[in-house]
């Protein structure tokens, strides 16, 4: 069918669209087949097999023309595209920025108020119903007479405080250890007993207004009593003068109970023997302390072992290799090279009675380094050294 | 002839066709076809949209004027279908001569 009115089949205006390009592409196609047209018509043909003809050859006019639209509107359609999709993210964009403005707004009015309501609480004087007065009674299991002497140990904060509080306080002769006046919070509290023993950590809640708490404790009529005992290493053969031998020494029972507190004892100690000393070297530090911070101060001080009387285990020895990173006696200067567990030297006994004497005598095994071996973890050492500067 | 060595030919066509004077579509096609013995019969959804693409790129400029009572679109090259033009000749004139060389050579060898 000859076509009439190409421009009638193109696709709604569009804004961006040339005024004239809608007429341009029908003219443009009508006298290509007016002029094609004319032509079948000069060869001879019949007006109805021309047009035939022509279309045959030209194909569908409304497509091609719809072809030459958009290829003229594809750039314009992308750029407004684009267009588009740059806005939608810029609207995006400017409520993201809104949102973090006003969340960042909001924290600033929260942190300004919390400052503001510190100030007020700085100024304004603390009202004395707010606080509590703290009294620990202490009593010994059993008699429940005033345990004397013993020590409590506060440690937390207050619900309108930031920095944590600590306090001691020692039983006086009623047996009371005061602590006051406390600001309401959660704390956490150790009693211990003058020779050592302490309880695990205690969680307290204080509340305004009077608090008490009643804490039985060991009704030991008297401090243990000092051994003087004996230690003695034994090293197999001829050993290299930088090695020592540290021994740590453990209560064999270091806890009990006493109602629903556990208590501890914290009365262990280390030995360390040093075959680079004059004589056998002893060191003592509290039991589980960080290693690193025993203090070999006290070689060459007389070979005894101050303790109490008590029955030990001896939980680990170690091999020691003394480093040349630090000068002096201290833990810094010695590196572990073995660590075994000690029960295999069994327990010790150590008893105000009589000074027993224990000889610990070391695996050949275990305290066998050649002087390679040495001299391998002394260069080990220098480059643990030179990467570290 | 294969659809795929004629990527780019139609261009190349419609520009020498132009190169000769303006002209418009349907001559064009007309020109092309007289010139290749009837072996490139350039179809009307091919030749516009190259005409309309090569105008968009400036190597050709249109005018518009009346003939036999209608509105006629006239092409004619601009300075850089100009070059346009010259570029893609001799570009074929080195593609013949070497598909030449290599069909000769294979004949002759045979």
């Amino acid at each position: 069918m000859w076509p009439e009115s190409l421009s009638s089949n193109l696709p709604p205006p569009h804004a961006d669209e040339p005024v004239s390009l809608r007429q341009d592409i029908a003219d443009e196609l009508a006298d290509h087949l007016a002029a094609a047209l004319q032509d079948q018509r000069l060869r001879g043909a019949d007006e109805s097999t021309a047009r035939q003809l022509v279309l045959q050859r030209f194909g569908d006019p409304s497509q091609v023309a719809q072809q030459l639209w958009v290829d003229a509107m594809k750039e314009p359609i992308m750029r407004q595209r684009a267009l588009l999709v740059l806005a939608a993210l810029l609207v995006v964009g400017v409520f993201a920025a809104n949102g973090l403005a006003w969340m960042a707004f909001r924290q600033l009015r929260e942190s300004n108020a919390a400052l503001v309501a510190r100030l007020e609480g700085f100024s304004a004087p603390r009202s004395p119903v707010e606080s509590a007065d703290l009294t620990f009674e202490l009593v010994k299991e059993g008699s429940g007479a005033p345990a004397v002497g013993y020590g409590v140990e506060l440690l937390g904060s207050a619900v309108d405080a930031d920095s944590p509080l600590t306090l001691e306080q020692t039983s006086d002769a009623r047996g009371h250890a005061r602590f006051g006046p406390i600001r309401p919070g959660s704390y956490t509290y150790w009693v211990s007993a003058p020779w050592k023993w302490r309880t695990e950590r205690q969680g307290l809640a204080i509340l305004a207004g009077q608090t008490a708490r009643r804490i039985e404790c060991p009704p030991n009529p008297k401090p243990p009593q000092e051994s003087h005992a004996k230690i003695n290493v034994v090293w197999p053969g001829e050993l290299n003068e930088r090695l020592a031998l540290a021994c740590e020494f453990v209560p064999s029972t270091p806890r009990f109970s006493i109602g629903d507190v556990t208590w501890t004892k914290a009365t262990g100690f280390r030995v360390v023997r040093d075959l680079n000393g004059k004589s056998p070297a002893t060191v003592q530090g509290p039991h589980g302390s960080d290693r690193d911070e025993w203090l070999l101060g006290r070689f060459a001080e007389p070979p005894t072992q101050e303790m109490d009387a008590d029955t030990y285990d001896l939980a680990t020895f170690s091999v020691l290799r003394r480093t040349g990173r630090q000068d002096g006696p201290t833990r810094a200067g010695y590196q572990t090279i073995f660590q075994g567990e000690g029960s295999i030297f069994g327990q010790f006994a150590a008893t105000a009675a009589d000074e027993a004497v224990w000889t610990i005598e070391v695996p050949a095994h275990i305290a066998t380094f050649s002087e390679r071996e040495l001299e391998a973890m002394d260069k080990e050492e220098r480059v643990d050294s030179a990467g570290d500067r | 002839m294969d659809s795929r060595l004629l990527w780019g030919i139609v261009e190349m066509l419609v520009l020498d066709v132009v190169s000769r004077g303006q002209s418009y579509g349907y001559e064009i096609s007309q020109q092309v076809t007289a010139q290749s013995a009837g072996y490139f019969d350039l179809k009307e959804g091919s030749l516009y949209p190259a005409l309309h693409r090569l105008e968009r790129h400036g190597l050709l400029a249109a005018t518009w004027a009346e003939a036999d009572g209608r509105r006629r679109k006239y092409y004619k090259l601009t300075t850089a279908g100009k070059k346009a033009h010259a570029a893609k000749t001799a570009e074929w004139a080195r593609f013949v001569a070497g598909v030449s060389g290599v069909l000769g050579g294979a004949s002759g060898v045979a």
